[in-house]
């Protein structure tokens, strides 16, 4: 499976589930919230998108259910399952955690 | 992908399994809905529609791939595959009906046979005998009378118990004149068996005390379903023995049917020795009266053993050999000196070595014979499709399918056919099963009949031959058929470089089944020659006589009674018309009971004192040698009237009398017979019986033994309550049982009359093995001629079709068409003839194992294998040349198909 060559491996899905955790949203939904909280600095191809978001599915973390869209189409909405919540909290801390002591790390060399 | 939380997500996989198509248009959907949502919004950006899309999918950045990713998320690609390979086998096999139906048919044959054939092996060899702890048990084959095993038994150094049985099957009439057979045993028999009884006990040791012990009987579980509807109150009711009344005391448990010794015989029930005079009426007659107490009887029972813990074999062995050599010491005589006691574990059981081994391994073999031929035929077809649909396979590769996708997709072909041929299998492995079951092979007194179930391990055997043939038939054709170069196959050209090189392989195949077939025909051949040749043979009496048995149980040993019966019922069933005449006679020919010997000496003693030579005899009434057309040589037939007379009289055939009076007559000789006393162990002094007649030398027991001196005593003089009713007739044999077995009754209703078959269907059974294994090795050998030449038709056939240019162009040149077919039958009678010579070899390899069943017939024989020889190539030349004609077309028409 091919990965957005900008993202850090595995942080597509904690943005995915942290996306979703806020509430339940379609691909496209998805794809624009991202660029909005990034402020357009995380570009993840509108492809690329849809790979992940199965295997999340077929992970159990995320459920799928189709729904009418804003404009009154009928849209696959996803939300996070309870099982994704946990990964999520898991996820996040292991980021916290890695990103800390890569941004110390950064630091240490600044010195 | 191993996925987590299986559970959550199983609704999800299902459905992308069994609603595949739903799920394939909700993906197209989601990226469809994407896809617009970004047009609008370029749209609303200020592009034209068409820029939009363009810029839309540049977005997503190769749609279909990432579509691709969404459905190996799935991580079920691989079934889905499967699947349509499955689904596009079964429409390449429904488009060629005819040979899918033939192959099917072929292999649901070949592996329901080998299943069913498998299950008789089970249930011969496999199935566990009915002993409970079997690894301790041990039998002593015949070796004791009933005193002497008292004695064994009350040392208890080795044997924690020692259980006998009499040899002699009992036989016992029950309610309704049922004829019964069963065991007398020894009253530890059950605990020695070992399994819970099904009902009530086994016998009690005073059961076994021979004055005023109680009439007791255990009935097996067999009867007591059929005989009182698994009555759960039978313990206390009776059992009816030859107007003997026993009480029921248990049921036997119901895995044991017969002994050890026979797999599948059938007993009714059990008895304690000390019951058989009883039963037997044997007590009224002096001579048997004692005969159970009696250390002189022989060795008429037969043991078995629990080893103690810890005791070995050998310390078993060297410790009877102590009990035995005391015995001799104490009783001389009444136990054979043996010093080294016959013991051997009951697991290691002897009847593997016997017949029921002979006929599985002939069943296994024509069986697995015919399987491995049909695998070979149909891999056979595969690799002629397989070279047809080259230039297929070829286009699939070249439009970028893996050589491993097509490899899966032929064996997806292959799988489709032995799952079509496994389901059918079961069909024939169940009507296989009923058809063998419904065989009875008739045992002397009872029937032995294998108790065959539809079981797992065969199901599990049958889907393992299934798969091992898909295998087998589908795997070479798969890799062959896409070995080849790409530009090899799409051009033209590259399909002879291809034929040669699978024409080699499929010559193997004709050539190997040609030694089968060659192999399972000479098999068949040799053994229905020796068949033919036996029964066909002059045994040297009327092999049409008519066989009636009689059983005067209920007259004991009333000597009077019992000739009065004998001759009223000789002089009313000669008067009835459609017979000619009539005689009784002990042993009838050819019977397998056994035969009567007696002692005899010559009379003058040529030879010294204690030279006694034991020959067959048998009891014959007035008129048997008439009956039975046996000529009378010299001298003269018993007389009815000789019974009057207190001398002693025989007739003897040829043999003896070539053998004891060579060059004079012996008519008017006198030979004596030794007489023995059983209660004094010692004789009672010589009979003296005068020779009245010479009659010739017959065939008695086997129609292959050899030249045998015979005696024939009056019946008079020696008789059972069994003798057989000879009858010469000259109407339908069939059409007279009945009213001979009516006007025997009629006589005395206590006579038991049995059977009623001509001599000639009683020489007939002796081959029923044999004539049953030439006719599987028969059958499945026709068969794999017709298999092998359908496979060299196909091989000719397909090369003539290969070089049809090289012959058009050849006979363009102008070689005559005559010479073009000759030489491609030669190409294929080269490969016969290799498969015969190599399958000729093989048979005269393998005859040896059959050799000493044949009675004398070579397993060389040169007339079976001539003959065989002379068929296959006959078989195979029509083979080739129906193909090999069409070599010999128009060469115009052959150049212009290019």
């Amino acid at each position: 499976m091919s990965k957005p060559s900008d993202l850090v491996q595995g942080t597509l899905d904690l943005l995915i589930l942290k996306i979703l955790a806020l509430q339940p949203l379609n691909g496209w939904s998805i794809s624009q919230r991202l660029r909005q909280i990034s402020s357009d600095t995380l570009q993840v191809s509108d492809g690329s998108l849809y790979p992940a978001l199965h295997k999340l599915e077929h992970e159990g973390w995320i459920t799928a259910e189709w729904k009418q869209s804003e404009n009154n189409r009928r849209a696959k909405f996803y939300s996070l399952s309870r099982l994704g919540r946990k990964q999520l909290q898991k996820e996040a801390a292991n980021w916290n955690r890695l990103s800390a002591a890569i941004s110390h790390v950064v630091q240490l060399e600044e010195l | 992908m191993r996925p987590k939380h299986w559970f959550h997500t199983l609704p999800l996989r299902m459905r992308s399994i069994f609603l595949r198509r739903q799920a394939e248009r909700e993906l197209a959907e989601e990226f469809e809905y994407h896809l617009e949502m970004r047009i609008r919004e370029c749209i609303a950006g200020g592009m034209t529609p068409e820029e939009a899309r363009l810029v839309a999918l540049r977005a997503m950045d190769g749609m279909e791939q990432h579509k691709e990713e969404c459905r190996d998320v799935r991580g079920l690609r691989w079934i889905h595959e499967f699947l349509q390979d499955l689904r596009h086998a079964f429409r390449i096999w429904a488009k060629s009906p005819g040979f899918t139906i033939v192959a099917v048919l072929m292999l649901a044959l070949g592996i329901g046979a080998n299943t069913a054939v498998i299950s008789v092996y089970e249930a011969l060899v496999l199935r566990p005998l009915p002993f409970g702890q079997i690894d301790r048990l041990v039998e002593i084959p015949p070796g004791f009378n009933y005193p002497n095993y008292l004695d064994i038994r009350a040392d208890d150094q080795v044997f924690s118990d020692l259980a006998v049985w009499m040899v002699l099957p009992l036989q016992a009439r029950g309610a309704n004149s049922k004829m019964l057979s069963g065991r007398a045993v020894s009253s530890n028999y059950f605990q020695v068996v070992g399994l819970p009884m099904t009902l009530g006990r086994g016998f009690l040791t005073e059961e076994e005390k021979l004055s005023g012990s109680r009439p007791v009987a255990v009935i097996s579980n067999r009867l007591w379903k059929n005989g009182y509807g698994s009555d759960p109150l039978v313990v206390g009711k009776t059992l009816k023995l030859n107007d003997e009344l026993l009480t029921i005391v248990g049921v036997a448990p119901k895995e044991l049917r017969g002994d050890l010794g026979l797999g599948g015989v059938y007993w009714d029930m059990w008895v304690p020795i000390p019951m058989l005079p009883r039963i037997l009426h044997l007590d009224r007659e002096p001579m048997w009266r004692d005969a159970i107490e009696n250390r002189a009887m022989g060795e008429w029972l037969w043991s078995f053993g629990r080893l103690r813990p810890g005791v070995t074999l050998g310390q078993a062995r060297a410790r009877m050999a102590v009990l035995f050599a005391n015995l001799q010491k104490s009783y001389p005589g009444s136990i054979k000196d043996r010093s080294k006691p016959n013991l051997v574990p009951v697991s290691q059981a002897r009847w593997l070595q016997g017949n029921s081994l002979f006929s599985a391994v002939i069943l296994a073999a024509a069986t697995l014979g015919i399987l491995f031929i049909t695998c070979m035929n149909i891999a056979n077809l595969l690799l002629a499709r397989g070279s047809a649909r080259q230039r297929e396979i070829a286009t699939r590769l070249a439009l970028g399918a893996s050589r491993a996708r097509v490899v899966r997709q032929l064996l997806a072909e292959g799988f489709a056919l032995s799952a079509v041929a496994l389901l059918l299998s079961l069909a024939v492995y169940s009507l296989t099963l009923q058809l063998m079951s419904a065989f009875e092979i008739p045992f002397n007194f009872s029937q032995i009949n294998l108790d065959l179930g539809f079981d797992r391990r065969a199901l599990i055997f049958a889907m393992g031959i299934g798969l091992l043939t898909n295998v087998m038939f589908g795997l070479a054709p798969a890799l062959a058929a896409t070995r080849t170069g790409l530009s090899g196959a799409l051009k033209d050209q590259g399909f002879l470089v291809i034929g040669f090189r699978k024409a080699r392989c499929r010559r193997l195949l004709v050539v190997s089944q040609m030694i089968l077939t060659v192999v399972l025909l000479v098999g068949a051949g040799i053994l229905g020659r020796m068949v033919w040749r036996f029964v066909s043979a002059d045994p040297g009496f009327d092999k049409n006589v008519l066989i009636v048995s009689s059983d005067l149980p209920t007259y004991g040993i009333d000597k009077a009674k019992q000739m009065r019966f004998y001759r009223q019922s000789l002089e009313r069933i000669r008067r009835i018309s459609g017979v000619r005449s009539a005689a009784w006679g002990i042993t009838p020919p050819f019977d397998q009971r056994g035969y009567f010997a007696e002692n005899v000496q010559p009379e003058p003693a040529a030879y010294g004192k204690e030279d006694w030579f034991s020959i067959q005899s048998n009891s014959v009434s007035p008129g048997y040698f008439q009956t039975m057309r046996i000529p009378i040589l010299q001298g003269r037939d018993f007389d009815d009237r000789d019974s009057q007379n207190p001398a002693g009289m025989v007739i003897i055939n040829e043999t003896m009398a070539r053998r004891f009076w060579p060059g004079t007559t012996p008519v008017g000789k006198q030979i004596r017979v030794k007489k023995p006393d059983p209660r004094e162990n010692r004789d009672q002094g010589p009979e003296l019986c005068e020779v009245i007649g010479v009659v010739k030398d017959v065939k008695y027991e086997t129609p292959w033994e050899g030249k045998i001196p015979y005696i024939y005593f009056p019946y008079w003089h020696k008789f059972f309550t069994q003798m057989s009713l000879h009858v010469s007739v000259t109407e339908n044999p069939d059409s007279m049982i009945v009213p001979i077995r009516k006007l025997c009754e009629s006589v005395d209703s206590g006579a038991v009359i049995n059977g009623g078959f001509v001599i000639s269907t009683q020489l007939e059974s002796l081959f029923s093995k044999e004539r049953a294994a030439a006719c599987v090795l028969g059958i499945s050998g026709l068969l794999a001629l017709i298999l092998a030449a359908i496979g060299l038709y196909g091989i000719i056939s397909y090369s003539v079709t290969q070089r049809t240019r090289e012959f058009g162009i050849r006979m363009a040149l102008g070689a005559r068409g005559g010479e073009i077919v000759r030489q491609v039958i030669c190409e294929g009678m080269k490969m016969v003839a290799l498969g015969l010579a190599i399958g000729l070899s093989c048979s005269a390899a393998l005859s040896r194992f059959v050799a000493s069943r044949l009675h004398g017939l070579s397993p060389l024989d040169p007339t079976t294998y001539a003959a065989i020889t002379i068929f296959v190539i006959s078989i195979a030349f029509l083979a080739a040349f129906l193909p090999a004609r069409r070599a010999a077309a128009n060469p115009m028409d052959a150049l212009r198909t290019e």
